[in-house]
């Protein structure tokens, strides 16, 4: 199944007004919305392949243990049973591993336990998947599977980082001592320490950056499909892009490359968390294979809570050296990430290089330290969670200087003002290793500021005092680094009834590709808007493909589509130049038209697609159609950033805290879409209120998931939301055609800091100086009570 | 279909219900609303032999002031309560806590007979049901009975419905005029079960507080009635009701707040209902 869109044609369209109306910076809706909302949309689980079995998977309910037995008699004898596999069923096939290539700091390798689909010896988390059951209808599956007998020795178990690293913690595997899989160094340790012990003012913080579940809307659904005869396997499955899926499914099944396809429909939600191969794959794929029939398996959302890898969790230490003017010479940071029981494929990064690279944020800070010990635990695996890595870092910073401001008696704008990069200084080494190519930090700030009204907020916070309310205003500056530069597709196809086709690695999970794609493709190549289509789900298709994520899909297909165009015309060139009886040096291209220089002969590109499906003779040695496929080497990464500011009220009878405005200046480089764009800041900064005031994983002592269903997971609803005010203030990019930057994280990274910093701005009057995410109401009001306390 | 197989049959009358869950014994669960128990059932926490489906029984979903009382039948929906000017009229306190449960979907399915059989320490309508002194009816295999509110609640999820016996509906003091009720919960997010909450009726004349019940929810394992707060406030001092809640409740922790902080809050809710019970009315 793939999805293929395409827009609605006009009504009635005349070319121009096409272009006016989708051009490059237009607000175009989603084309995606037509179909989504009438139910048309098809995902992974809306797929009924002939024959189809179903899976159901058993997952251990100990969070630590070793396997004893797995008895299945009793659950093959039940009706509709098709097969059940445990671990050794799987044993020929190759393991899910991780794929960051990170040194311990002593340059030795990292260790990477292998992780087989199914758990075999012993179980490591609650929800470690043990054995698979198929079976003809869901129900008769659901039912076999909770008449498999697992037997488990349970083993004390341990959930928090900082506690798996305490010596005679429980040790989850026997060859990595410690629990230890990383740790991590970066930075130059003398040079850090010589500045901090220079600094007129050390600050240091101790954070938890919360775990959470990522929540998608929908949940994973797969079907595996094994066809024996041509010996090939088909997943039909959500992910972020099928390129990258594909090598690591080829890896797994130890199948050429030709004999695995991957297919991915709508995906209703991944925010990093669909990327991957998960353990269900495998097994609904080997399945099929045995049993000859297309095998779907689709999570409930109880089973989700503790199988779709968890986001963030990590506990810091930040410290921050300052001399006595308040300019930084050094940040450091101390911290502790949690892996869970196993690495996913990119679980690593966000505690480490991402901490590196976005920490320092737009600020200048000549040196830089991250050490950060990645640790096993009795969890759920964690990893990518929008921004993975990238609001964590920008977290840190600005808690640190709203805290370093407080304990110098320094004014926190002041203080921001004074160690912005300033764009003279651009392009700007930091210490992160990073080169910034643009960007106007002091303005940003300085309209972040005006459009909050920051000079009105004390007369807002005498009227919230009147009710009896605390209020407090918070900063968050940001600057994201985006994905790191990665091979991507860019086709353009010229159908045979007429529409073209763009055809990308990186892949919609919610985002809306299809108009901005279109968007840049019309711009190169005068094609009207609504005779393009995105295709992206088929591994078929596709030559090169990073995939979606790190904000990185408008500038890596956006370049991709504009080389790409660039091909299609000079092809296009060498085939008007037969049609147009002229030589291929002296045709221009011109908004959609091959032209004679200096004549008015020419002929349009959709005119000419149509010669050629016509049967247009041309000789051989040359270009023989219009269509490409490119792949597109590698755009850097870019450097979105922005400022976000917050004021919230909270009621210190009972800690409830409200987010009551909310305003945001960002840099995101040339918008395409400015609609999409504001959309994403919505969805991020609404997800970030999420993080800052209510989400939460709990375990307890046992590793059992305390929040294992959305009644004691609490999700922001929508009137959670303030108003968010959204500017944007561009500074292309000059690292990519197309100057832009990547908008998808940036949300979460400015909420997160900026409704922290108000609350604890709030809090200020107790003297409190930080709380950790979430607010929620119990933790804010047992602070306040611990302030006056410590204050009487 | 997600709970685990499970019979079905629809009880024609409350007679019906009873037999068949004499027959059935322990196995049998009774079906209202289904708005708790479906949920334990998809999940598979309970795997119920039976269900005994009460949506056929006609005459239960009724809403009727009679001889000074308001009847509420066991099957009458929340959306159903929400609406009814009876209630607004005669049972205000009710018609406050309405607005608090759950959200629109679930109020147009959840019943007030479910709620007060599956006496969710954190739910709404217990508590207002302890709070105005109402009569719960209930029909067994030995026939009917009426018990006190005071008497009905006995443990975490456990309450005087016997194995085989069923709700039939509540009884209601009518509002006398010098009545007044107050209604106030914390909960984690609107429509979410409370953190705490407080339920409470009186009678104001003169500028004094008589005839108060003081239900607390969500701080223990049922509705409670905090009685030295309540002769606190009818002596007209509310700084002493709400350091009497120190010995009136003993919160356990939960998943969200420990019980100090409930205890805390409860002194918070008390404040802000003493407020509503004594503000003049327009
Ligand atoms: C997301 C969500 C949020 C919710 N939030 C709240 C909230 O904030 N406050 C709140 O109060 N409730 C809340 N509820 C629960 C809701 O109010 C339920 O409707 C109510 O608790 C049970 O009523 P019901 O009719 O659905 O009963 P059912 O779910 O059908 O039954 C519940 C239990 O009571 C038994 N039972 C039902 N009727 C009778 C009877 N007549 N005699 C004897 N036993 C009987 C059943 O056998 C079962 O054990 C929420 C529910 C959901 C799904």
């Amino acid at each position: 199944m793939t999805v293929q869109t395409k827009p609605p044609a006009p009504a009635s369209a005349t070319d121009d007004w096409a272009f006016a109306k989708f051009g490059i910076g237009q607000p175009v809706p989603r084309t995606e919305d037509p179909v989504l909302v009438q139910g048309q949309g098809r995902y992974t689980d809306d797929l009924q392949l002939p024959g189809q079995a179903h899976a159901v998977v058993v997952r251990s309910t100990h969070a630590h243990g070793v396997i004893r037995g797995i008895d299945t008699a009793a659950a093959r004898a039940m009706p509709g049973v098709l097969g059940i596999y445990t671990a050794a069923d799987l044993a020929a096939y190759g393991t899910l591993k991780c794929g960051v290539p990170l040194k311990n700091r002593d340059g030795s390798e990292m260790k990477k336990p292998l992780r087989p689909a199914l758990a075999g010896d012993k179980v490591r988390f609650v929800g470690d998947p043990v054995a698979i059951v198929v079976a003809e209808t869901l129900l008769q599956a659901k039912d076999a599977a909770e008449a498999v007998g697992v037997t488990i020795d349970p083993l004390p178990a341990v959930t928090l980082a900082s506690a798996a690293a305490k010596p005679g913690a429980p040790q989850l595997f026997e060859d990595v001592p410690g629990n230890v899989a990383l740790d991590y160094h970066y930075g130059d340790s003398e040079k850090v320490a010589a500045a901090f012990a220079q600094a007129a003012h050390v600050t240091k913080l101790s954070m938890r950056n919360t775990r959470l579940i990522v929540a998608a809307m929908e949940p994973r659904s797969a079907v595996g499909v094994y066809d024996k005869a041509r010996e090939h396997w088909t997943l039909h499955s959500a992910s972020q892009g099928v390129f990258g899926l594909k090598g690591q499914l080829v890896d797994i099944l130890k199948a050429p490359p030709e004999k695995v396809r991957i297919l991915t429909g709508h995906v209703g939600g991944s925010f990093g968390m669909k990327a991957t191969v998960y353990p269900e794959y495998v097994g609904i794929l080997h399945a099929s294979r045995m049993l000859g029939r297309p095998v779907k398996w689709t999570d409930d959302r109880s089973g989700s809570f503790v199988s779709d890898h968890h986001g963030r969790d990590h506990e810091v230490t930040g410290e921050l050296a300052l001399d006595k003017d308040g300019h930084f010479l050094a940040v450091r940071l101390t911290s502790f990430a949690n892996m869970g029981a196993f690495l996913a494929t990119v679980g690593p990064l966000a505690g480490t290089l991402n901490a590196v690279k976005n920490v320092a944020s737009v600020y200048r800070t000549p040196l830089l330290e991250v050490s950060a010990k990645c640790m096993f635990t009795n969890t759920t695996h964690v990893s990518a969670y929008r921004g993975a890595g990238r609001p964590e870092g920008n977290y840190y910073m600005e808690r640190l200087i709203d805290a370093a401001a407080t304990e110098m008696g320094l004014d926190r704008l002041a203080l921001r003002r004074k160690n912005h990069i300033r764009p003279s200084q651009i392009p700007y080494s930091a210490s992160s290793g990073m080169t910034y190519d643009s960007g106007d930090f002091p303005a940003i700030f300085k309209e972040a500021i005006d459009k909050a009204d920051i000079k009105g907020f004390a007369a807002r916070k005498r009227d919230s005092r009147k009710r009896g309310k605390l209020r407090g205003l918070g900063i968050g500056c940001y600057l994201e680094v985006t994905a790191p530069p990665n091979k991507e597709m860019g086709g353009i196809r010229f159908e045979p009834n007429g529409d073209v086709t763009i055809i990308t690695g990186t892949l919609d999970y919610g985002q809306g590709h299809a108009a901005p794609f279109a968007q840049v493709l019309s711009a190169q190549l005068g094609i009207p808007f609504h005779r393009i289509r995105l295709l992206q789900g088929d591994s078929d298709e596709l030559i090169a493909g990073g995939g979606t994520g790190g904000s990185r899909s408008i500038t890596a297909s956006g370049a991709a589509i504009v080389e790409a165009s660039a091909k299609v015309i000079e092809q296009g060139k060498a085939i008007a130049s037969h049609v147009l009886e002229a030589s291929a040096s002296d045709i221009e291209f011109d908004k959609g038209r091959f032209v004679i220089a200096g004549t008015d002969r020419a002929i349009g590109i959709m005119e000419l697609a149509e010669k050629i499906r016509g049967g247009l003779q041309l000789p051989a040695g040359e270009p023989q159609s219009l269509d490409v496929k490119h792949a597109s080497e590698s755009v850097p990464s870019a450097f979105p950033n922005g400022c976000h500011v917050a004021e919230v009220e909270i009621d210190p009878d009972t800690g409830v805290v409200e987010v009551v405005t909310y305003s945001s200046v960002n840099d995101f480089g040339n918008l395409i879409n400015p609609l999409l764009v504001e959309g994403q800041v919505h969805g991020g900064v609404l997800q970030g209120i999420g993080q800052a005031l209510m989400e939460n994983v709990c375990y307890d002592s046992d590793g059992q998931i305390l929040s294992g269903s959305f009644m004691d997971y609490a999700m922001p609803r929508a009137h959670h939301a303030p108003p968010i005010g959204f500017v944007s203030h561009p500074v292309p990019a000059k690292t990519n055609p197309l100057g832009t930057k990547g908008c998808g994280e940036a949300g979460c990274a400015g909420a997160l800091t900026s409704v922290m910093n108000a609350i604890v701005d709030a809090l200020s009057v107790y003297g409190i100086r930080h709380i950790d995410m979430p607010a929620s109401p119990a933790r804010v009001w047992t602070a306040i009570q611990a302030a006056k306390q410590g204050a009487a | 279909m997600k709970p685990a197989p499970f019979a079905y049959a629809k009880a024609r009358s409350v007679e019906d219900a009873i037999a068949l869950l004499a027959q059935h014994g322990e196995g049998a669960k009774l079906l209202a609303g289904g708005q708790s128990l479906i949920a334990t059932l998809n999940m598979r926490l309970s795997a119920p032999r039976i269900l005994i489906d009460l949506n056929g029984i006609a005459g239960l979903n009724s809403i009727t002031l009679k001889g000074g009382e308001v009847e509420i039948g066991a099957m009458t929906r929340h959306a159903e309560i929400e609406r009814s000017d009876v209630i607004r009229k005669h049972a205000p306190l009710i018609a406050m806590a309405m607005p608090h449960i759950a959200h629109p979907a679930i109020r147009n399915r959840g019943t007030i007979g479910g709620s007060i059989a599956f006496a969710d320490p954190a739910a709404e309508l217990p508590a207002c049901l302890l709070a105005l002194g109402g009569l719960v009816e209930i029909a067994g295999p030995k026939g009917k009975r009426t018990v006190k509110a005071d008497d009905y609640f006995k443990g975490l999820y456990e309450t005087a419905i016997g194995a085989c016996d069923m709700l039939t509906g509540i009884r209601l003091p009518a509002a006398p005029a010098a009545s007044r009720y107050g209604f106030a919960e914390l909960s984690r997010r609107h429509g979410d079960y409370a953190v705490a909450g407080l339920a409470a009726s009186a009678t104001f004349a003169s500028g004094k507080l008589t005839k108060v019940r003081l239900a607390f929810f969500g701080v223990d394992l049922t509705p409670v009635r905090a009685k030295a707060a309540e002769m606190a406030l009818a002596g007209g001092d509310l700084d002493k009701a709400v350091a009497a809640l120190a010995s009136d409740l003993d919160p356990p922790d939960d998943i969200q707040e420990n019980g100090a902080v409930k205890k805390h809050l409860a002194g918070v809710l008390l404040r802000r209902v003493v407020q509503q019970l004594t503000e003049t009315r327009a």
